[in-house]
């Protein structure tokens, strides 16, 4: 981490309105760079709608800004998103290596794939152990090959901010496990930035180093083990909620609380 | 444009010395075939990705008011049927946009008006009905030099869609969230296919009519569908199929002296089921 740069994404006096409802109301949050910052709260609490709006998918009023510091390559930050779940034709003839080609390949698709990028989704895939699928349909994928998949096409572009929408819902518990174990050593690899929904605390405490509980407006932010609190749990939830460190991608991170 | 058309006439005499192909309007009729079918499959391939058949059908539809307007008001009901075709296309992307409720509702909707607005006016001019026979049943044996240039002019476009846009079509296809955060203006895009097929249908019922407009565009994709295992082959395999049935159906219709248009749609219908059966022998 750098000194001169310390704040990967700002937000300030964020409102994101579709028709009538006010999804979020007045949200202020800083994320640091390079660090993992966890994004909680409810269902309906508007945890998505944030991170749409951090990509620029939906209208919002206020200021999102990003860091443009030179080690992040001065201009617009990339990012790259692994979603909730694919909601998609599973019979569209597809292959697993054109999904990964198709974002970034100018000539099209029917004239050939470039070498160069064939191989490139390759070692995508094999970074993320999904090298056995390329070329497997993308409609005959289970969740968590779905998920590796998606990661792969979203480390592709070496993104400055990766953003992960309920990692390991979707996903057994072996499997999440696996899969933050991935995220983490790309995670410490790479350097971005990584900012994650999700509802399983579990997963937050030994995975982020912040959390920012939203409910329409940040309920509380900072650092995972001073926020993290039952009081701040029933608050954000709304009822009692304690903190059990039992399910997945735990124990061997305990390095990082 | 006649000096033109007769060197293109005697090229393909030479080219294709058949009996079948021995009469300057069977040359018209391939010409117009080769033209409109591949550039139908190339649509259709995203039509069928899009689940779009119900808008392609709602614009050869409106079509009927489109050339009933044009004969009604005197002028070419070709042009009349092209601008009433992308006006209704894109009244329906625009509501889609802007309400709640499903597109097929809107496009039932829209479908329905633009006939129902067709059938009055043609039963208040008695006598109009004999023209519209060509539109609704199509009639690829008289079109016409002027239209054969549109035509090429449409299918030079739609090569450039699907050279320049068919990555990215299919990215949108399989998530749209996805292809925004890749950088895709799905938004732009999306207008683009919509506009772009409403042109290609209202071409296609020339070759077809209105009533089989949606077939010559998504069976040849369907056969591509079932037959592929990647998007390389999805697009091949749908241009071969659109081109086998378009010529066999043209050269059948000669012989048997059957409709053009349904002939055609007929051999495309044929090779649907032999990729089903092909498909069920790879399985097994």
């Amino acid at each position: 981490m750098s000194d001169q740069c310390s704040h990967a994404i700002t937000i300030e006096n964020l409102n994101v309105k579709v028709g009538d409802a006010l999804l979020l109301d007045d949200v202020n949050v800083t994320i640091h760079c390079c660090e993992t910052t966890a994004i909680i709260g409810p269902n309906g609490a508007g945890k998505t709608t944030l991170l749409s709006a951090m990509m620029g998918l939906i209208p919002y009023r206020g200021k999102i800004d990003f860091c443009m510091n030179r080690e992040h390559g001065g201009g617009k930050p990339v990012i790259a998103y692994v979603p909730q779940r694919l909601d998609f034709d599973r019979g569209m003839p597809v292959t697993v290596l054109d999904y990964l080609c198709l974002a970034r390949q100018k000539k099209p698709l029917w004239l050939g794939a470039n070498k160069e990028l064939k191989e490139k989704s390759l070692k995508s895939l094999e970074r993320v152990g999904a090298s056995k699928l390329a070329h497997r349909p993308l409609g005959k994928l289970s969740g968590g090959e779905l998920q590796r998949v998606l990661l792969g096409l979203a480390i592709m572009d070496n993104p400055d901010i990766l953003l992960l929408d309920e990692p390991v819902s979707g996903v057994d518990m072996a499997g999440g496990e696996l899969f933050c174990d991935l995220i983490d050593e790309l995670h410490h690899e790479r350097k971005f930035t990584l900012v994650l929904v999700s509802h399983d605390l579990s997963v937050v405490t030994s995975h982020a180093d912040n959390v920012i509980c939203i409910n329409k407006t940040v309920q509380c932010q900072g650092r995972t083990v001073e926020v993290l609190t039952d009081e701040t749990i029933s608050k954000v939830y709304g009822l009692h909620m304690g903190l059990y460190d039992h399910n997945s991608c735990s124990h061997h991170h305990g390095e990082k609380q | 444009m006649e000096a033109v058309f007769n060197i293109i006439y005697n090229f393909m005499g030479i080219l294709f010395p058949f009996d079948w192909l021995s009469h300057d309007f069977m040359k018209r009729a391939l010409l117009a075939t080769l033209f409109v079918a591949p550039a139908a499959a190339a649509m259709g391939i995203h039509v069928v990705n899009f689940r779009m058949s119900f808008y392609s059908d709602a614009i050869s539809h409106s079509a009927f008011t489109g050339v009933a307007l044009g004969i009604l008001a005197g002028i070419d009901p070709v042009v009349t049927m092209v601008f009433f075709g992308l006006f209704v296309g894109s009244i329906i992307v625009k509501v889609r946009k802007k309400t709640d409720l499903s597109v097929d509702t809107i496009i039932g909707v829209a479908f329905s008006t633009s006939v129902a607005l067709g059938i009055v006016i043609i039963s208040a001019k008695r006598g109009l009905t004999r023209n519209l026979h060509s539109f609704i049943y199509g009639d690829v044996l008289a079109v016409s030099e002027g239209e054969i240039v549109l035509m090429a002019l449409l299918a030079l476009a739609v090569l450039l869609f699907a050279v320049y846009l068919y990555n990215h079509l299919i990215l949108m296809a399989i998530n749209g969230e996805v292809a925004k955060t890749k950088g895709v203006p799905t938004t732009l895009y999306e207008y683009i296919f919509s506009i772009l097929l409403a042109l290609v249908v209202c071409l296609c019922i020339r070759v077809v009519g209105i009533l089989l407009v949606t077939a010559l565009i998504i069976v040849p994709a369907a056969v591509g569908r079932i037959l592929s295992k990647n998007v390389a082959s999805l697009f091949w395999y749908s241009m071969a199929a659109a081109l086998l049935a378009s010529v066999t159906g043209l050269v059948i219709s000669y012989y048997w002296d059957t409709a053009t248009g349904a002939t055609m749609v007929l051999v495309c219908a044929v090779l649907f089921f032999l990729s089903q059966v092909i498909a069920i022998f790879q399985k097994s």
